[in-house]
């Protein structure tokens, strides 16, 4: 059966692409604040600590969902506390939380009978076996980084482009920095289904990343990181339904190769008005 | 009429190391005061301090007639090293704007009054060409303009910068010069500079920083006062001599 039949013919193709759909919405609002903050490393250590509180969901009985959702804020909130408690030197602690909250999860997996499975889509996340609930929820998180990026944008502009004088304006500097990081957080839940929570780094950080090199303003960075995720999601879900490749693999691929040209076509266009 | 800047005992404590000790300064509102003295000797520690950026070990300090940390939304500050990176997507415009926070009448967005104050700094700083300009495509002179003018979108009463013509060249230090000169005439201006002949030209007085402050009238800084502050002779360039 051809990705088109599919399409019309599947419910489960359907839930897919809309969780594309969904996904490219939070990585575009909230993408490109991880690469103008340069916080794509502790991004990447609360997706893997999250996998902790799946770890201790499952094994107490909770819906995973939920658990990676508080999880995640208070991952966030925590390394948020680390690194502005030791600045400079947060890289080890986080490194621990990381790696520590990953293998939390890990083992507490392993003591559930039939969880392994489980275990690999959280890794790698499995974009086919997202149910209406899920979107549901996803929608809602979209809703929610939404509404923030709006009410608050000169706000976290102000806080991203200069702390200093954000503070000396009479911005709350850190409270600002921590909604960040939990908008950061939300974002990873609503990524970690389609990708998985070690690939979500890829797809919260390279789409704003090949945006800022075509866009000159947020609003413009977040517009084209969303175009370039929608892109990513539905090109690898249609280019790895037929030959059965792991689809969020797929994507992240695709979204390096979309990377990865925006910044080649931009060194292009500006050696070519160079000369 | 209150004093712009009142400090008593001032000390600063970083890491360990008094960088500031028994200071006591008082800037009546309306003055220039440039502040000079050695790499290190507390010049820029002084102003984050008298801003509420670092706190004070000890001492009394008060800014516009209050402490600090409640009326520094009345202050403007042009830092000395631009603290956010060069290639933020942003354009000049959006710069100068971040000036109405704390400022700007509604919660959710800037007004046609905060455009109003902006279009108005733009002017007052000669870069309403490069309001649209993206932040990385200026030269050190524009950019120092910008901070400038986004300082004075804050409506400040009183305006501190710190070596604002550290990177740009002498003709370009004398525009500015010129223009701090113009701002004066409706605010108290604090100057950090490393140019002493450029400051006692402009600036009503000065003081000279290295941990301890001595305050001067502009002309007579004599070369044994300069030496014992910079702990160095130092030649004093008479700039009046062919003003």
């Amino acid at each position: 059966m051809n990705v088109l039949d599919a399409l019309v013919n599947q419910a489960f193709f359907q839930k897919a692409l809309l969780a594309g759909v969904l996904a490219s919405i939070g990585c575009g609002l909230v993408g490109p604040y991880v690469v103008v903050k340069r916080i794509g490393y502790l991004a990447g250590g609360i997706a893997h600590a999250v996998l902790g509180a799946v770890g201790v969901a499952l094994y107490v009985g909770v819906d995973p969902l939920a658990g990676a959702l508080v999880g995640a804020v208070v991952m966030a909130l925590i390394v948020g506390w680390v690194s502005q408690r030791l600045r400079g030197q947060e890289d080890m602690v986080i490194a621990a939380l990381w790696a520590g909250g990953m293998a939390t999860g890990v083992v507490l997996m392993a003591q559930i009978p039939g969880y392994q499975v489980s275990l690999k889509s959280y890794l790698f996340g499995n974009i086919l076996l997202v149910t209406a609930n899920d979107l549901r929820l996803m929608a809602a998180l979209d809703g929610v980084l939404g509404l923030l990026v709006m009410a608050f944008y000169r706000q976290f502009m102000a806080v991203c482009f200069d702390e200093e004088f954000a503070r000396l304006r009479g911005l709350r500097v850190t409270a600002f920095y921590f909604l960040l990081l939990c908008l950061v957080a939300l974002t990873i839940v609503l990524l970690i289904q389609v990708v998985g929570l070690i690939l979500v780094i890829a797809l919260l950080s390279l789409p704003a990343a090949a945006a800022s090199v075509w866009t000159r303003s947020l609003a413009g960075m977040m517009v084209v990181a969303t175009l370039v995720g929608l892109t990513a999601n539905v090109g690898g879900l249609a280019l790895a339904y037929e030959p059965d490749l792991p689809v969020g693999s797929v994507i992240v691929l695709v979204t390096v190769a979309l990377y990865a040209a925006a910044v080649g076509l931009r060194r292009l266009y500006d050696w070519d008005l160079a000369r | 009429m209150t004093d712009a800047i009142a400090v008593t005992g001032l000390t600063v404590r970083l890491d360990g190391v008094d960088v500031l000790e028994a200071i006591d300064l008082a800037v009546p509102s309306g003055e220039f005061l440039g502040l000079v003295g050695p790499n290190g000797g507390g010049k820029s520690v002084l102003i984050k301090t008298l801003l509420g950026l670092i706190p004070a070990r000890s001492g009394r300090i008060q800014l516009l007639g209050g402490p600090p940390q409640r009326t520094r939304h009345r202050a403007g500050y042009v830092p000395q090293y631009a603290a956010f990176r060069r290639d933020f997507p942003i354009s000049v415009r959006e710069v100068v704007l971040t000036g109405r926070l704390g400022r700007t009448s509604s919660r959710l967005r800037y007004t046609r009054a905060d455009h109003a104050v902006v279009q108005r700094c733009l002017a007052d700083t000669e870069i309403e060409g490069l309001a649209r300009r993206p932040l990385g495509a200026l030269s050190g002179g524009e950019l120092q303009r910008v901070l400038i003018a986004r300082a004075l979108a804050c409506e400040p009463e009183i305006i501190f910068l710190d070596e604002p013509t550290a990177n740009v060249d002498p003709r370009v230090e004398r525009d500015l010069f010129q223009l701090l000169r113009d701002l004066n005439r409706r605010m108290t201006v604090v100057v950090v500079s490393h140019d002493l002949a450029f400051v006692t030209d402009y600036a009503q007085r000065v003081a000279c920083l290295n941990r301890r402050l001595a305050c001067h009238s502009t002309v007579p800084l004599s070369g044994d006062q300069l030496a014992e502050l910079y702990g160095h002779p130092v030649r004093a360039i008479d700039h009046h001599s062919h003003a």
